[in-house]
């Protein structure tokens, strides 16, 4: 274990003096090490990320097999029951983590890149090109990403990566903003100028000085990002323009359980129960690091 | 010494910082006696302790450090004791502070005439709105501020630097403290208006009485303000003496190499003669002097023992063993 | 040439910049409308010669450090020209700019924002390669590099093993050495230093000026020198120049300048600066005053509400640069007269 550990700190401290990137994810590792939210966090997330990644070798039923029996509640057989087609919930759980994780993770991705393509133009340059992506971005920032993402998905029709594509469309305004923001300070600072002094072309300033300076906060809206995204994918397979059955989904679980409530509570419960979880590792992540980043205390670093 | 009477006596005060990573000593048994109607220069570079100083007599030395030895007495009375709404008290009306950066100090959503209205009224207990005005008033002309009336509906943001910095003298010496600590109080200054600032603190505070501390790392700004000068290295004393001995003879080492790195007009070296090496860690506790490492006169008992403070002439200070025999 | 640059004559300067000009543009209203202009740089010429320290001298709001940037044009002039080695600057387009950059730099006054906090000094000195391509040397061009790298470190004072650490863990002084390796690894011919040394403290600032001639020296290095401390200045430069508001009213070689300069500004400068020694401790009568904004200045002589010596000429006309003795130049009607 403590060899482990002085292997982690070696690297660590590798990666610290590479600098960049690497330095800052260094960092921020080390300090998160030592935030309980983080460290909570991060085990929840790795947790379901396992269990997601391990769903086609665990000895489940097939979520997909339609059975006779229905609506059995919690058994040592099933371990959640089984739904009113007498699919085994447990099973369509584990895999409806998988759909979630994937579809988050991916739109996250998507809107992360957008934003930070736009976000940076718009920061460094500033002038016209400024004008016209912050009047996009404020267009995009007017509606609550939920009901944006309804339209798109409804427009795109139900499907992965319809859904993937509708949540990037409704977030990227989001990592735009804050890019934008980061980009802005970052113009003024003086390693900049001498960048350009030496004669930098723009997009190698923006890419290796403003960029790497900026990872920070994005890593934390990343990660509530991530939440955000698995509550818009379960409301809108919810409402059924989300992912297309068979395909599991969480959404279209508890869509599908909402008859039998009284009934048989586990058909929505176990899924809803289980969202709940994962999103609050993925929110705890974030405001730990958040902790972590925001209120350095400068004056007692040396 | 002179017969004078003592206005803050601080003998042995020790300040530490308790970091994760160790504890720094920023300052490490300072010995400094500053009497009335005179003003003392502390002079020193970045990290010597020379703002701690004044931090620690005012006792708002900043988490995660503290006083942690010594004694500073204010007219008599200990401070380091006091409870805090006594300290409170002694804050701004017996012990002022100025600082390097007006803008910080000053609040910027109040105008001028609120902000020494305030001072003035809690301390001199006057309310009434028309006197009160005069006061202000004759509180911006001490300070030489051409229009006052004007200024007082002003914002901090919308005076220049040197004029904030009078503002602020203004309303340190708006209670007649007996002691101005004033931080580097030029240094953010440009030099024709630095000029004319040194020039009112010093007709101020002998108008006043009061006494003077300045903290710099401008050795010509001392040499022209000061009767007095105590030399800092490393959060200790290491001389101090009146202005003219001081820089007629300086005996400490560090003293006359900060004397001869300091470039000066008219004189053109082809190099400047420098002190070689850095300033020391001050997490590490030494043992002896802690200029050893970059001193070149040091011998085998710099390293071992720490010099004790001596005195070379009459008021004049060191902290060296190459004097220790004194006189 | 003219006599309104001011170089001896002889050589032909590596660096001659003639009414240089810098408005930035005052927008107020809704729509940003152009209201005002502050003339930060409004005529400034002057030339540095090849190996020589030409020292540029002001307070703040005289234009000197736009002066330097203009020059470099990383901020862009909106009026005069600037020849470097005979070749016009201003008019390039951006891919020979790029090139000619390699020839002049600059090293920044705050030693903290220069440095880009997430690269290791490694990276820092050697970003001049990553654009430009590696140097000539070795076979293998990262070979070159490092060695190029290593060599530049050394010559700056700081050694092999600081390379792969990251700006914070280094003091003031240090930052300004790696700022210097940064500026020297293209080979630059000329280097604006922007207040180099004004963050230091004095026995680190030595030192600075102490490798900044030797480098100079050994690499026949230009510099252009700017700064608000006139001792520092006259410790460093061959001849000096004052600027005020925007315009300069004074420039001179070094030893004269010191000995007798003759604008009233000047004078009041020279006046100002708190010299190390209580003897010198005088009554100063200094400026009355603030240093006025460059947003409206004055009409006429531009330091004529603060001048002791002002006639009603100072107030309708503009003083031009004369020559009133070789190499020594002054902007103001009193003096000229005489």
């Amino acid at each position: 274990m403590m060899r482990l550990r002085k292997g982690l700190n070696d690297r660590l401290l590798t990666w610290k003096m590479a600098g960049g990137v690497r330095q800052t994810i260094a960092d921020i590792l080390e300090r998160g090490g030592r935030n309980v939210m983080v460290v909570l966090g991060f085990i929840i997330i790795m947790f379901m990320i396992l269990i997601a990644l391990l769903a086609p070798v665990l000895p489940m039923a097939d979520p997909t097999e339609l059975t006779d029996e229905l609506l059995l509640p919690p058994s040592s057989d099933h371990w959640f029951g089984t739904d009113e087609n007498g699919r085994d919930v447990f099973s369509r759980v584990v895999w409806g983590a998988r759909v979630s994780l994937l579809v988050a993770t991916l739109a996250v991705l998507v809107s992360m890149v957008i934003g930070i393509v736009l976000g940076l133009t718009a920061g460094y340059f500033g002038g016209k090109v400024d004008y016209i992506i912050t009047g996009t971005i404020d267009l995009f920032w007017t509606f609550p990403p939920f009901l944006l993402a309804l339209a798109f998905a409804a427009a795109l029709g139900a499907g992965l990566f319809n859904v993937v594509l509708a949540i990037s469309i409704s977030y990227w305004a989001g990592f735009a903003r804050l890019m934008r923001g980061q980009a802005l300070s970052m113009r003024e600072r003086q390693f900049v100028e001498a960048s350009r002094a030496l004669g930098a072309k723009h997009w190698r300033i923006m890419f290796t000085h403003v960029l790497p300076n900026c990872i920070a906060p994005l890593i934390v809206w990343a990660s509530i990002g991530v939440a955000d995204a698995i509550t818009i994918e379960s409301s809108l397979s919810f409402l059924g323009v989300g992912t297309k059955p068979p395909t599991p989904s969480w959404g279209w679980m508890l869509q599908s359980g909402m008859l039998h409530l009284s009934s048989a509570p586990w058909i929505s419960t176990f899924p809803g129960v289980t969202m709940v979880f994962t999103i609050l590792g993925f929110n705890l992540l974030g405001d730990g690091l958040r902790d972590v980043l925001d209120p350095r205390m400068k004056g007692l670093r040396r | 010494m002179n017969g004078k009477t003592p206005v803050l006596e601080i003998k042995g005060l020790r300040t530490q910082f308790f970091l994760r990573e160790g504890v720094v000593t920023a300052l490490d048994g300072i010995d400094l006696t500053i009497y009335e109607n005179e003003s003392v220069g502390v002079v020193g570079e970045t990290g010597c302790g020379k703002s701690m100083t004044a931090y620690s007599i005012l006792r708002l030395v900043p988490h995660p450090g503290r006083i942690t030895a010594g004694s500073i007495k204010y007219k008599g009375n200990e401070l380091t004791t006091l409870d805090i709404d006594r300290m409170r008290s002694v804050r701004g009306t017996k012990i002022s502070m100025i600082f390097q950066d007006a803008s910080t100090a000053l609040d910027p959503v109040f105008t001028v005439g609120d902000q020494l209205g305030e001072v003035i009224s809690l301390h001199q207990g006057i309310y009434e709105k028309a006197a009160l005005e005069k006061k202000i008033q004759e509180a911006l002309e001490l300070v030489r501020i051409a229009a006052p009336k004007d200024v007082m509906r002003m914002y901090p943001h919308e005076l220049s630097g040197g004029m904030k910095q009078r503002v602020m003298i203004s309303l340190a010496l708006s209670c007649s403290p007996s002691l101005l600590i004033a931080d580097e109080p030029t240094t953010a200054l440009d030099v024709t208006i630095q000029g004319q600032i040194l020039k009112l603190l010093k007709a101020l505070v002998a108008k006043t009485g009061s006494s003077m501390m300045l903290i710099t790392h401008n050795l010509g700004i001392v040499a022209e303000t000061c009767d007095r000068i105590c030399v800092m290295y490393a959060g200790r004393i290491v001389e101090d003496a009146e202005t003219f001995e001081l820089f007629a003879n300086p005996r400490h080492p560090y003293t006359a190499g900060l004397l001869m790195a300091f470039p000066r007009l008219g004189e053109k070296k082809a190099e400047l003669p420098v002190i070689r090496g850095t300033v020391p860690d001050l997490m590490n506790p030494f043992k002896g002097c802690p200029f050893v490492d970059r001193c070149d006169k040091a011998t085998e008992v710099c390293s071992k023992q720490r010099p004790n403070r001596v005195e070379v002439s009459p008021g004049h200070f060191v902290s060296c063993h190459l004097w220790h025999g004194g006189g | 040439m003219d006599s309104e640059s001011g170089f001896p004559k002889g050589g032909k300067p590596l660096i001659e910049v003639t009414d240089l000009e810098k408005l930035f543009p005052v927008r107020k209203g809704v729509f940003g409308r152009v209201v005002d202009y502050v003339h930060a740089v409004d005529g400034v010429s002057l030339s540095v010669m090849r190996g020589e320290t030409l020292g540029l001298v002001g307070e703040s709001g005289c234009g000197k450090t736009t002066v330097g940037r203009a020059i470099l044009r990383l901020v862009e002039p909106t009026g005069g020209k600037v020849v470097f080695n005979g070749q016009d600057v201003l008019g390039l387009p951006p891919s020979p700019l790029r090139a000619m950059r390699k020839r002049m730099q600059i090293v920044f006054q705050d030693p903290y924002s220069s440095l880009d906090p997430r690269m290791t000094i490694e990276r820092i000195v050697g970003e001049g390669f990553a654009i430009h391509g590696s140097p000539k040397g070795s076979q293998d061009p990262s070979v070159a590099r490092r060695e190029r790298i290593h060599e530049l470190i050394e010559q700056v004072g700081l050694s092999h093993d600081h390379l792969s650490r990251l700006p914070h863990e280094f003091s003031g002084g240090q930052r300004q050495r790696i700022a210097l390796a940064r500026a020297l690894a293209l080979d630059p011919d000329f280097i604006v230093l922007d207040e180099p040394t004004s963050a230091l403290d004095v026995s680190v600032q030595a030192q600075a000026l102490n490798l900044l001639k030797r480098l100079q020296s050994k690499l026949g290095l230009s510099y252009l020198f700017i700064s608000h401390d006139l001792s520092v200045v006259g410790h460093m430069a061959d001849r000096i120049a004052v600027m005020y508001l925007g315009k300069i009213v004074e420039l001179a070689p070094a030893d004269v300048f010191l000995r007798h300069a003759l604008h009233p500004y000047t004078q009041a400068l020279i006046a100002s600066i708190p010299i190390p020694d209580p003897k010198f401790r005088k009554d100063r009568k200094g400026i009355e005053g603030e240093v006025p904004s460059p947003t409206n200045p004055p009409k006429g002589c531009r330091f004529h509400p603060r001048c002791t010596m002002a006639t009603p000429r100072c107030r309708e006309e503009e003083p031009m640069m004369v020559e009133v003795e070789p190499g020594h130049f002054v902007a103001c009607h009193a003096i000229v007269r005489t």
